[in-house]
């Protein structure tokens, strides 16, 4: 095989291993995608090109829109990883296949930086556009060497342009003009010191004087939270610029073979490093459930849950979400782990994470403007001030559901200014103002109908009553918020109130088959007061007295000692009571709302 | 019609000007890049001029028996002869509008013509015409390109007020109206003469920290008071051009110094002491309810850095929203009876209070006056603002609770302190929050933010105030483009205020200085 054909092939064989990892991960892309959202307009350009590092930032971003398709998010890492990997092999001068497996290196050690949830897209495209303007400079300046005195005026212009990681061109620009001058070590650290402070001098005070120092030499928008400069961002860089400068010197190791298994194992271990430091199984488990809630793929989030079993809050308040959606959330949600009211709804937190769940629990459940609220603080908590198209489009449905078109438009004509959501800002600008329409509208309607229709505060502490207003005002039929008011008082051990609340409102909700788990409740309580279940007003499955009979036999053996209840009867609401030590109708801690900097 | 003809080369070059241009010009203001584009405007708009051979012009314009739909709604109102220009667009119902064009004529003297997408009048130009107009009006004859026809709509007038306004502009800090959270914040100035607004401080250069309430001593940056909210927060205090970086935290205080106001004199600055909460509505028109948990009102000496407490304003109710009246010899401020708080929230009512200070020996009068009583009222009394010029207060008045922005039924309200009657400003008032109010320096203009546009963001309107006491309609901030600007902004003006000069901080120093942490601690001085 040619040499030429050899090369080709690596390099695709990398693309596709890229592009396959990234398919069976689209959450990660999904996760990216719904923090950002790219305007086409001429305010969002210009806001892009007022910060240095603009036009990394706008190619990033341009490229991450594409990330709501998984195959095309896929393909584009594929594609800059590649890139990367040519444009470190473009400033090879001395080429074989030994230097060529080197190329990848940086490559290989930025793939699995990106894993790294924070790190945005435009610190590849900085990095890579970086070393192709070396290449560019170096083939004008061969022609022309009186050009070079324009270095430090095209420096400059790079990091405006593509921000700190031009200091890469300057660094392997200067190197390559100095290491082959005797004595030229001093100038040449000079010069590097000159470059290295350069931005900081001439575009400090003038127009980045808002930005931290920190940020004018390491980034302004490479990662998306402000003054943190992963290790691993230097370590590419550094990758990056010695092998742009020493990978001549690797190319006369007269040992073809040996240097290729080298060169090989050097990459393999780099990619299996970097991908390590930053492969995080429980993120990549949250953002997967995430990913599934957002696509509201119910089944497939149980049959999910039913692999990895979660235990942390967001993760289950997506199972159960998707329990109750399917309508099994009675029947289900204790073969799942529970670790209290969190697992159903979680308290909120200051953070662009963690109430991505909540945020679409209330909104299902026709809690709208408390699905606003999560929304809007979901959005303005994006670290590096980023705008969603996800957040967005959320606000929009919860403003038109409360009448409130004109805020809507505003939002709608931001969404319109996308790809990827203005067909549908288009179709909600058509409601806009039209009462008929969005009471017509297959979910808006319905969510006009199930929203709270009185006005009082929002209360986490009493999270259930809420439930139970939604579920038993007039007017509304909202199965939804029956099934989490039954789920919430049973996560709170509030027996009494569950069995009063069932008695009355069962029949709303045409219960004639009680979910098992509210039955296990109803018994557990009946026999807390009873010594048979004579009288007892709802009827049980056979098997479930049995059972109750059985586990409470076990359960007076070993009375603290879960661990003998937990292989028969860990997916049973008696289980969980007991091993949370509740006492019937414990009351929450009262929360009487968050603290604000005034 | 001739006039038209006499400005068509004008005409031309301003509309490729304002269409093609103006959006670049908002953003380049972020690099000062614009002032040099403007020196060569001249030259632009004369190569454009000779370029553009077609003119567009109404012609056989058909005479339309209404006014013209404009945004921002600036007929009839009254405004400085230092304002800016009064861009506006034209608004039409149905079809699009292509093309505008407006002859605005000096009842006195002067005419100005603009057209192209918008109307964007040379600022230069504007001035000489308000200048020219004082005390009399300017009429606006609005033709508008719909369907491919010209519109002729009645003409409508802005009123030059005789009351110059001497403030260099307004500073306020832009904020997404949200709930826990916030990204892109920062507190901006912004000319009153032209468009350009810049960052006085930017959260970015306090590393994200939060930047809250702002105040300056009657518009006199030299006098300024600046929190910092978060793990190195802090109270910046200027006083005389010097800064220093206070903690106001004391053992014995129930919270940070939060809502201030300067005394005319520049020595002390009053603050309310609060520990605020909030919680969140869940139905359809209300949306957050902060509260206060506990509320004391102090004067903090910027001399010596003593926190002085008096005891008639360090009880267990609450006591917020302190100001100083404009002799500096009383102190106003909002008083409720302690209540169960969040549960009797809609129970919680503001009375207008006052009680005397006397600089020179930092004491305090022993009574406490109501002014406004809350409980005859049957509303909470918010943010009293007295006049400069000691003739009015002016406050708002919501149902209940402390934060009015926050309030659907805010309205603006003035109390006349020469005769004692209080009035609705129902001629600045809308169906929306209105709040946020402050004076200019000589007492005839003031400034307020509502949420009249779309009931979330808040915005920033003026209005002047003559010699009764009667206010004008009030006009939207002005901006080149304010269509565009006001549609794609996603930013509340929050806590303006006008300033007489342009505010200068040194960013690199405070970004240091509030990093490092080094304090100076306010010392708590229990007085009667």
């Amino acid at each position: 095989m040619k040499k030429s054909n050899v090369y080709v092939c690596m390099s695709a064989a990398y693309a596709i291993a890229v592009f396959v990892f990234w398919l069976l991960h689209a959450e990660f892309l999904s996760y990216q995608e719904q923090y950002q959202l790219f305007l086409f307009s001429a305010d969002y350009a210009a806001e892009r090109f007022s910060v240095a590092g603009g036009l990394a930032d706008y190619v990033g971003e341009f490229l991450t829109q594409f990330y709501i398709l998984p195959a095309a998010g896929a393909a584009i890492v594929a594609l800059v990883l590649v890139g990367l990997q040519l444009a470190v092999w473009s400033l090879v001068r001395e080429r074989n296949l030994h230097t060529y497996v080197l190329s990848f290196l940086p490559s290989v050690l930025m793939a699995g930086y990106l894993l790294d949830e924070n790190v945005l897209l435009s610190f590849p495209v900085a990095v890579t556009l970086s070393l192709l303007s070396v290449k560019l400079f170096r083939k004008i300046t061969a022609g022309a060497a009186a050009l070079r005195v324009l270095f430090v005026e095209v420096y400059l212009a790079l990091y405006w342009l593509l921000g700190a990681a031009s200091v890469l061109f300057a660094a392997i620009v200067i190197v390559g003009w100095f290491v082959r001058v005797r004595n030229g070590v001093w100038l040449m650290a000079l010069w590097l010191l000159v470059v290295a402070l350069l931005p900081y001098v001439v575009f400090g005070v003038p127009f980045l004087n808002q930005y931290a120092p920190a940020q004018i030499f390491a980034g302004i928008n490479y990662y998306r939270v402000p003054n943190v400069f992963p290790a691993l961002q230097w370590c590419v860089m550094l990758v990056a610029f010695l092998l742009s400068i020493g990978i001549d010197y690797c190319a006369r190791i007269k040992s073809a073979r040996m240097s290729v298994i080298i060169a090989t194992c050097i990459a393999i271990v780099a990619g299996i490093a970097s991908f390590s430091a930053n492969y995080d199984a429980d993120k990549a488990q949250v953002f997967r459930f995430d990913y599934l809630v957002r696509n509201q793929r119910w089944q497939d989030i149980v049959d999910y849950a039913d692999l990895v079993q979660p235990r942390d809050n967001f993760s289950l308040q997506c199972t159960n979400l998707a329990l109750a959606k399917l309508g099994l959330l009675g029947e289900r949600m204790f073969d799942f782990h529970q670790n209290d009211i969190g697992s159903l709804v979680a308290a909120y937190e200051r953070n662009n994470t963690t109430c991505l769940a909540t945020a679409e629990i209330f909104y299902h459940l026709g809690m709208i403007n408390s699905a606003f609220r999560y929304n809007f603080d979901l959005q303005e908590s994006i670290l590096n001030n980023r705008k969603s198209g996800r957040f967005m489009r959320r606000m929009v449905e919860c403003l038109i559901v409360n009448h409130k078109y004109k805020a809507a438009s505003k939002y709608i004509n931001k969404l319109k200014q996308s790809l990827f959501y203005r067909s549908w800002a288009l179709r909600a600008e058509a409601c806009l103002g039209n009462d008929e329409l969005v009471d017509a509208h297959r979910i808006w309607g319905e969510k006009r109908r199930l929203r709270f229709k009185n006005e009082f505060l929002y209360n986490y502490s009493e999270i259930e009553k809420m439930f139970g207003q939604l579920a038993v005002q007039k007017g509304s039929n909202n199965l939804l918020a029956w099934n989490y008011f039954c789920a919430a008082l049973l996560l709170k051990g509030q027996l009494q109130n569950f069995a009063g609340y069932y008695h009355f409102a069962a029949d709303k909700y045409n219960q004639t088959i009680i979910p098992i788990h509210h039955q296990e409740a109803l018994a557990f309580f009946w026999t807390l007061g009873h010594s048979s279940f004579d009288g007892f007003p709802y009827q049980l499955s056979p098997s479930l007295t049995q059972r109750l009979m059985s586990f409470a036999r076990v359960y007076q053996q070993h009375p603290n000692e879960p661990q003998h209840w937990r292989e028969s009867y860990g997916n049973t609401y008696w289980f969980y009571y007991l091993t949370h030590n509740m006492q019937p109708d414990a009351i929450g801690e009262h929360q009487g709302g968050s603290e604000r900097e005034g | 019609m001739n006039i038209v003809t006499s400005y068509e080369l004008r005409i031309t070059s301003y509309e490729f000007f304002n269409y093609e241009f103006s959006t670049f010009n908002f953003q380049l203001s972020i690099f000062n890049f614009q002032l040099s584009i403007m020196k060569y405007k001249f030259s632009i708009l004369c190569i454009l001029g000779i370029l553009t051979a077609c003119v567009q012009k109404p012609e056989n314009a058909l005479e339309v028996n209404s006014l013209p739909n404009i945004y921002p709604d600036y007929i009839g109102v009254t405004i400085p002869a230092e304002i800016a220009p009064m861009n506006f667009d034209v608004v039409a119902d149905s079809a699009e509008v292509e093309r505008v064009f407006v002859v605005a004529t000096g009842a006195k003297s002067g005419m100005l013509t603009s057209g192209g997408r918008y109307i964007d009048f040379d600022i230069d130009d504007w001035h000489e015409l308000t200048a020219a107009n004082v005390g009399d009006s300017i009429l606006f004859q609005v033709f508008a390109k719909a369907d491919g026809k010209w519109l002729k709509y009645q003409q409508f007038s802005m009123y030059v007020s005789t009351y110059a306004l001497n403030d260099y502009g307004v500073t306020y800090r832009k904020i997404a109206p949200g709930f826990e959270t916030f990204s892109k914040i920062g507190i901006y100035q912004r000319c009153l003469s032209t468009f350009d607004e810049e960052p006085i401080i930017e959260a970015s250069a306090v590393d994200g920290q939060c930047l809250n309430c702002h105040y300056a001593n009657r518009g006199n940056p030299d006098f300024l008071s600046v929190h910092v909210r978060g793990a190195h927060g802090c109270t910046l205090v200027r006083a005389n051009g010097k800064d220093t970086y206070l903690n106001t935290k004391t053992p014995t205080t129930p919270g940070s110094c939060t809502y201030g106001y300067w005394h005319p004199d520049g020595k002390y600055c009053a603050y309310s002491l609060n520990r605020i909460f909030q919680n969140f509505y869940v139905g359809e028109d209300k949306i957050i309810e902060p509260w206060d948990a506990v509320s004391d009102v102090a004067v903090l000496n910027v001399e010596t850095n003593e926190l002085l407490c008096p005891s008639q304003l360090s009880t267990p109710d609450f006591q917020t929203t302190p100001a100083f009246s404009a002799d500096g010899k009383k102190i106003y401020f909002c008083a409720a009876p302690l209540c169960r708080m969040p549960a009797e929230y809609d129970k919680l009512r503001y009375s207008l209070c006052s009680i005397d200070f006397n600089a020179d020996s930092a004491t305090f009068g022993a009574v406490v006056d109501t002014i406004l009583d809350a409980r005859a009222l049957g509303k909470s009394v918010c943010l009293p603002r007295p006049s400069y010029d000691g003739r009015y207060i002016m406050y708002c008045l919501t149902d209940y609770g402390t934060t009015p922005i926050n309030r659907q039924e805010s309205d603006l309200y003035m109390l006349d302190l020469q005769t004692g009657e209080q009035r609705l400003m129902s001629e600045v008032n809308s169906v929306e929050t209105d709040a946020y109010h402050n004076w200019s320096c000589d007492s005839h203009w003031f400034l307020f933010g509502s949420k009249r546009e779309d009931h979330l963001y808040s915005l920033l309107y003026f209005s002047c105030v003559d010699g009764n006491g009667v206010a004008t309609k009030p006009f939207l901030l002005p901006q080149r483009r304010p269509l565009h600007y006001y549609r794609e902004s996603l930013y509340s003006y929050n806590a303006p205020d006008f300033t007489t000069r342009h505010v200068e901080i040194n960013v690199r120093s405070l970004h240091s200085r509030v990093l490092s942490d080094q304090r100076i601690q306010v010392k708590a001085l229990n007085v009667d």
